[in-house]
């Protein structure tokens, strides 16, 4: 999991975390490759965004440290998970980021 | 009002009628003071199987002149003031006896006589004033803020009753505001202990208060770190990956190998979170 925004806000994270998401998947593609010749499985990543507002700041002790909370936070790993894998149309993107 | 709905809804699960009772009783309080008819009714439903649970299981007896009391008024609110004052006088008296007029019978007593003044019969505005009286006198090491607002309101409803016009006048101006804080910081010195937050520091390991400039917590000798940063609401993007199927990929490969494989895939995504400008939370399974 990864935040765009905080702790230092940005204007612009919807669009860094879109490519973020799509560097991602080209990573993704190039271990896959690795991964496919020597052990021959599938790789593959499933990767989904949300944008809105969470509350971010040290939580808890120490070894939890800076986090963000919210719904944002939930919805933006359910939209990944409700989603098939691939590279092409892996990424799940909601109204809010575009 | 929706945490007292959740917390039921937990409750009705575990299906310990006790619990169910400990959590309608905020609801229905809640509910009673609500504006419309639908939610009051409901509160009062609650209300009424709270008191014949607690009665049954003689459990909580001390919570049930308070539900009483609110049963009472619900009554009275339908009409039924003469059934209603006799419970609500029981449930005050109770608490007075007991000496316990200082917490369930500020409201208890503040009810009762509402409803006795509502009613206006006789002997209903001497019996109200003694009920003022009898909660004013009940000792207290300092002034008691709920007390004494309650005290205002229920002396300007006993002026109007007597139709003193300026003595109500006086009460209803002394009447806090909604949001009046000063009022109440001034008269009545709440939020003296604002030393919880002369310093504003707090140890981040068991949150106990410490002095300004402490370098290590007095209590369990955390080291203090100066560095945290408030909790703020931001605007962000959060971005989820996840391995599809990892656990087959674990069945196939192995362990370690998956462990390799993932300790390679998280270093390459962190890399690219971090070249956008964006921060790892977390990778967890």
């Amino acid at each position: 999991m990864a935040v765009f925004g905080a702790p230092v806000a940005v204007e612009d994270h919807a669009v860094r975390a879109c490519r973020a998401a799509l560097g991602i998947q080209e990573e993704t593609v190039g271990l896959a490759a690795e991964v496919n010749d020597r052990d021959g499985i599938d790789l593959r990543l499933r990767v989904g965004l949300n944008s809105g507002q969470v509350i971010a700041g040290e939580i808890g002790s120490r070894s939890l440290g800076y986090t963000t909370i919210g719904d944002q936070v939930g919805m933006a790993q359910r939209m990944e998970f409700g989603r098939p894998a691939g590279c092409g149309d892996a990424q799940r993107v909601d109204s809010a980021t575009c | 009002m929706r945490e007292s709905e959740d917390a039921l809804r937990i409750a009705e699960r575990s299906g310990d009628d006790l619990a169910v009772a400990f959590a309608r009783m905020p609801l229905g309080l809640a509910l009673v003071h609500r504006p419309t008819d639908a939610e009051r009714d409901r509160g009062q439903t609650l209300l009424a199987e709270v008191s014949g649970v607690l009665l049954r299981r003689g459990h909580n007896l001390g919570d049930l002149p308070l539900v009483n009391a609110y049963l009472g008024r619900e009554r009275a609110r339908r009409g039924d003031r003469d059934e209603a004052i006799p419970l609500m006088r029981t449930a005050a008296g109770h608490l007075f006896r007991e000496g316990r007029l200082l917490a369930w019978g500020v409201p208890a007593t503040g009810v009762l006589v509402v409803t006795l003044l509502d009613r206006g019969a006789d002997g209903d505005v001497a019996e109200a004033e003694a009920a003022i009286e009898r909660l004013a006198a009940a000792p207290t090491d300092e002034g008691l803020v709920l007390r004494e607002i309650w005290l205002l309101r229920l002396r300007a409803l006993l002026a109007r009753a007597h139709r003193d016009d300026a003595a109500y006048a006086d009460f209803r101006d002394r009447y806090p505001r909604h949001g009046d804080i000063a009022w109440l910081r001034g008269a009545y010195r709440v939020g003296r202990g604002d030393g919880m937050t002369a310093t504003g520091l707090a140890c981040s390991s068991c949150g106990i208060e410490l002095p300004q400039n402490a370098k290590f917590c007095l209590e369990c000798g955390a080291a203090v770190s100066t560095a945290t940063k408030p909790a703020e609401y931001k605007q962000v993007t959060v971005l989820f990956a996840d391995v599809v199927h990892s656990m087959e990929i674990a069945a196939a490969v192995g362990a370690e190998r998956l462990r390799e494989i993932m300790a390679e895939l998280a270093d390459r995504c962190a890399a690219v979170v971090q070249r956008y400008g964006g921060t790892v939370d977390k990778f967890t399974g």
